[in-house]
Parts: C-alpha cells; structure tokens; sequence
C-alpha cells in the first residue's frame, strides 16, 4: 500500500568537501577504526555455561537478549537513512558521514551478538507475542531520517543523543547486574561502541548549535518532546512502559534474566535509569538552548 | 542568497509501511555472510595501514604532482559516491526484509567505502591537496553519479537488476582497475593504496556474485531481461562514459585535461593507467562479464564506444 510521497532533498554533489570541519567527530570515527572488534574473533561461544542455569532463567533470557535486538535493528535501515541525509543535505559536514559508516558496522556486529546469545540460551524469538507491540515497532524512522521537512537537527538529537543515550543507560545497567561471564563479555563490547554513538550525537549538537535561533530551538525541543511521548513512553526500549497488555511477558522475563544475572533490568530499575536519562539529556539540551518540557508520568519516579 | 534546495518527490519505498517483524537474523546466505565476517576480520585504517612516511614528493615535478592530486581527488568523489548512494541499497534491503545476510554486509560495505574515500583524500592530500570539484566543471557529469540511490528506493526498479549492475558489472570493473594499477604503480605508498582498497573490492565483487547465483533461480523471463537491461544500461552509460576510466569520457577539453592528468600521474608511478594499457584489461572485463552472465539468461550485445570499437 503507498502512502504519501516522502519528499528527499536533491544532491548536489559537488564540491566533495572531505576535510575535517568537526575534529572531535573526526576523531570519533578514526577511534571507532582503531577500536574496531570481531563478534567471531572476540567472543569465546562455546565458553557459555548453560547448565548453570535453569531453564525458566535460559528462556527468559532468550526473549531478553531477542528483544534487544530487535530494538538494535533499527539502525539497519535508519543509520543509512540518516547517512543519505547527511549527503543530500547541502553543506553537512564529511565527519558524521564518515563516523556513521562505523556506527552501521558496530550495529550490525550487535545484532549478530544480541541473536547468538538469544540462540544459545533457548533460541531466538522472532516476533513479540503482542501484535499491538509489535506494531508499535513500525516508526518509519527511515523515512523520517530522509523526509526533507524533518529537521536533521532535531532528528540527531532526538535520535543520536537523546534514543541513543537511553539505549547506553539501559545498557550499562544490563551490565551492572550481568555476572554471566559470556553475557558481561558481549556487553562490554557493545557498550565501548554504544558510548561513541551517544558522544557523536552530542558532539554534532554543540557544533551546530553555535547557529541555532529561537525558532530552531523551539522546533528541536518540540520534536524531542514528541518523540520521547510517542516512542520512549510507549515502551520502545524500555518494556515496562508500554501500554497494559502489551509486554508483561517481555517485563517478566527481563526481571528473570537479570536475576540470574543474564542481563537486563527489573521494572523498578528500568525505571530508575529512565528517570535519570530524561534529567540529564534535558539539562544538557538546555546548555544548548533548547528547553524541553517537563514528563509529568505517575510511572516514573519523581 | 543562498541557494534554494531542490527537492524530489517521486515515489519511493519509503512511502510504504513497515514491517519488522517477523524479524529474520538467521543464516540464509551462508556465502554471504561468510563474507561479512571476512569483512569483519578485514578492517584497517588508512592512517596507519599505508606506510606515508615513505611517500617523498621531492622525487616528483609540480606538474606530476599537481596531476597526481587530480587523479587521486577524483579516486575519492568516486568513493564517495558509494557513500552517499549505496546506503540506499540497505535501506532497501532491509525496507522490504530481504535475507539479514545482505543487510549485515551491506553496512561494512559502505564501511569499506568510507575508507577508501579516506585513503585517496589523504593521498591527494599529501601530494600537496586534495581538490574538491572538478577543475572544469563539464566533467562532472562523468564522475558525479551512477544514479544507484536512485534505482534503489524507486519501489519499480528491480533489486536484482542493480545488484546485477553495480556490483557484478560496476564493481568488477573497479575491481580489475584497481588490480591493474596493483601491478603498474611504482610509488610505494601509492601502491600501497591500490593494494588496499583492492582487498576490500574482491569482496564487494563476490557479494553481487554470490547475490545473483542465490537469486537468478526464481527469476522469471521478464525479471531477468531487467537484469539484462540495467546491466546494459550500468556499462553503456555509466562505464563507457568514462566513470572509471577517464579516456572513456566523451571527448572534450574537460575529459582531456583528465586523461593529461592521468598520462602524467602514470608517468610518475604514483598510481594512473593510460588508454594504452587500460584498454585490454577493460576489454576483458566485459568479456568476462558476458560470459559469466551468459548462463543467467543475460545476453550483453556488443558495446561500441569511438575507443574501443567493438566490445
């Protein structure tokens, strides 16, 4: 079915400008190359030890590990949305160009982690149980990233340092409470990866941010405003926020998991680090001079 | 004033709904995702893989230099191109969820490609600057795009056909360029940076093949004569147009001082062919692409081109 027409800037493309104009993201994209690791190399598979575990905790953890991944997903369509854009778009900087090559690698190196893992526990799941979520992961953020009336501003730091820096703090909470060998090991690594991409996101926000007016500000913080309220509190990457019916089979099995120390995090908790993602994204834009209005949600802690 | 931006609004496959799940991560094309792993265990650094300090510019004349700038420059708005047209290609992949395996290659593909573009800017620029356009702006129309991103979200061009047309054709022929100038560069860092970027291009090459033979079984007739068209289409306007050999672009003063600057990068060793011997390694190619296609259903007719005759 086709729906409306997705508006895309022409390139014009010449002059190829390659130098290096935002020398912190340059130097993000030459760490990443000397960073660089290989899921197959890196990560010693047969090391995991199954029969440590019961299988409640092993099945849990499957539908952990394969929800995260499809969260993960996402940057393979949207990362070279958002890599187009930067090209179409005249006079974009060669430094995010060069440093989102990179960051489409280290995400597709996470998902084959993330789906491994889930393999080795009791298998990778494919489709969430509700159909309501799972539509719910339908965004078209492709075509946002492209859609020439979106501001690329606003789209990298409502995607980049804002969805991005959730996605670190979750992360590093899965971290925390992991004391499986393998399962620590694997987010590690990704997470070495994960803070490059939330320091570019912020690094290209206080570069371009020397020119933003009012109007621009005002523009990025109600695209954040509505991005957040749309997608994150509707439990795009944190389970517990979903609307009723939707996840508590993904909630429980998280609580599970992270109990048996396979990664993940409880409600509470999920909560928690939520709460204090939106405090300091919030304070770091309005550094920025983009004032974000305030969540009021009786689910998230005061 | 600044320039008003033009926009394009044609329909694309980003104006279809999405659908990620079920959401496939498994093994479907073991070759290919061979090849991603390879990839993986491939990567390196422009910076530090080519040994620059070798590179003594003192040895070369202005005019040497000079060319050799030129030729490098255009080396990277090639590569850039891939940059800002080939992503498309795993929007699509993944927009309408082909095999994970292609997705998961595709984005060190354009990995790859980010690094070639480094690496023939950094020589560009150690050989006093890199140059950002072309010095006659009528060139452009040669280097400035193969209109990949283009066929790529259009919802009526055929996958396989530019799969078929980019990577089995294009890429091929890059890639027998690249090995060529292997062979004949003399600079050591110059050669060093054909080496390199032609690792990564034996790679790219094998994905199209191993995409099409994955892929040309369920073709039905009408599919594959528009794998047979965009390939036509890939190598008569596109490569015969001069797009990775200069001397193919149309005659013009333009095209000239490009084939001048290659002539004299070449005779310094610092990394240009020239017709002479470009000539029979580009015939080849076609060759070879013809024959290899040929069992596909694809049937390449003779190309004609002023500099070639018949092909």
């Amino acid at each position: 079915m086709v729906t409306d027409t997705t508006p895309i800037f022409a390139e014009r493309r010449f002059p190829v400008r390659l130098d290096t104009v935002v020398p912190d993201i340059r130097a993000l994209y030459h760490r990443s190359k000397q960073e660089c690791w290989n899921p197959q190399r890196d990560i010693d598979w047969g090391s995991f030890r199954g029969g440590d575990y019961s299988a409640e905790e092993l099945t849990a953890a499957a539908l952990f590990w394969s929800r995260i991944t499809w969260i993960e997903t996402t940057g393979l369509a949207e990362t070279p949305s958002l890599l187009v854009r930067f090209c179409v778009e005249r006079d974009r900087e060669a430094d995010p160009k060069l440093f989102l090559t990179v960051r489409n690698t280290e995400e597709a190196w996470h998902i084959e982690c993330g789906h491994r893992f889930a393999e080795l526990c009791n298998g990778y799941v494919d489709t969430p149980t509700s159909a309501a979520y799972a539509a719910s992961f339908n965004r078209r953020f492709p075509r946002e990233a492209l859609h020439a009336e979106t501001s690329l501003d606003a789209y990298v730091a409502a995607h980049c340092a804002l969805a991005d820096g959730l996605e670190l703090a979750l992360w590093e909470g899965y971290r925390l409470g992991a004391t499986d060998p393998l399962a620590s090991h694997i987010l590690d690594l990704c997470l070495a990866d994960k803070r490059r991409h939330v320091e570019f996101g912020w690094l290209y926000l206080q570069t371009r941010a020397e020119g933003w007016d009012e109007t621009t500000c005002q523009e990025i913080a109600g695209y954040v405003d509505r991005y957040v309220r749309d997608v994150e509190l509707e439990g795009y990457r944190c389970a517990s926020l979903a609307p009723p019916g939707q996840t508590e089979d993904l909630v429980a099995a998280e609580a599970i998991s992270a109990a048996a120390g396979l990664g993940g995090v409880n409600t509470e908790r999920e909560r928690q680090i939520f709460g204090a993602w939106w405090a300091e994204s919030t304070e770091r834009l309005a550094n920025l001079g983009v004032g974000v209005a305030s969540l009021s949600d009786p689910r998230l802690p005061g | 004033m600044s320039e008003v931006p033009v926009l394009i609004q044609e329909p694309t496959i980003l104006d279809q709904p999405e659908h990620r799940f079920p959401l496939d991560l498994g093994t479907r094309i073991p070759k290919i995702r061979q090849l991603f792993h390879a990839a993986t265990n491939s990567q390196w650094d422009p910076r530090t893989v080519v040994p620059w300090d070798q590179l003594d510019i003192s040895r070369y004349t202005d005019e040497q230099l000079f060319a050799a700038r030129e030729y490098w420059s255009r080396r990277a708005w090639a590569e850039y191109g891939a940059i800002s047209e080939s992503p498309a290609i795993l929007i699509r992949f993944a927009q309408e969820r082909h095999e994970p395996d292609l997705q998961l290659f595709f984005t060190i593909r354009s990995q790859e490609e980010a690094r070639h573009a480094e690496v023939c800017y950094l020589m560009a620029d150690k050989l006093g600057g890199y140059i950002e356009e072309p010095i006659t702006k009528k060139y452009e129309q040669s280097v400035s795009t193969h209109g990949v991103r283009k066929m790529a979200l259009d919802p009526e061009s055929s996958l396989d056909g530019l799969v078929a047309a980019l990577v089995c054709a294009a890429e091929e022929v890059a890639f027998d360029a690249f090995k060529h100038l292997v062979d004949i560069t003399e600079d050591p860092v110059a050669k060093a940076v054909t080496a390199a970027i032609m690792r990564d291009e034996v790679r790219h090459c094998a994905f199209g093949w191993y995409y099409m033979d994955y892929r040309i079984g369920s073709l039905n007739p009408d599919e594959i004569a528009k794998v047979e068209a965009a390939v036509i289409t890939m190598i008569e306007k596109v490569e015969l147009n001069g797009y990775h050999n200069s001397w193919l672009a149309p005659s013009s003063p333009a095209a000239d001082a490009e084939v001048r600057a290659d002539v004299l990068t070449h005779e310094a060793g610092l990394g240009a062919s020239i017709e002479e011997l470009e000539k029979p390694v580009f015939i080849e190619t076609i060759q070879r692409l013809r024959r290899r296609m040929e069992p596909w259903g694809v049937n390449l007719p003779t190309f004609h081109h002023p500099k070639l005759g018949a092909v």
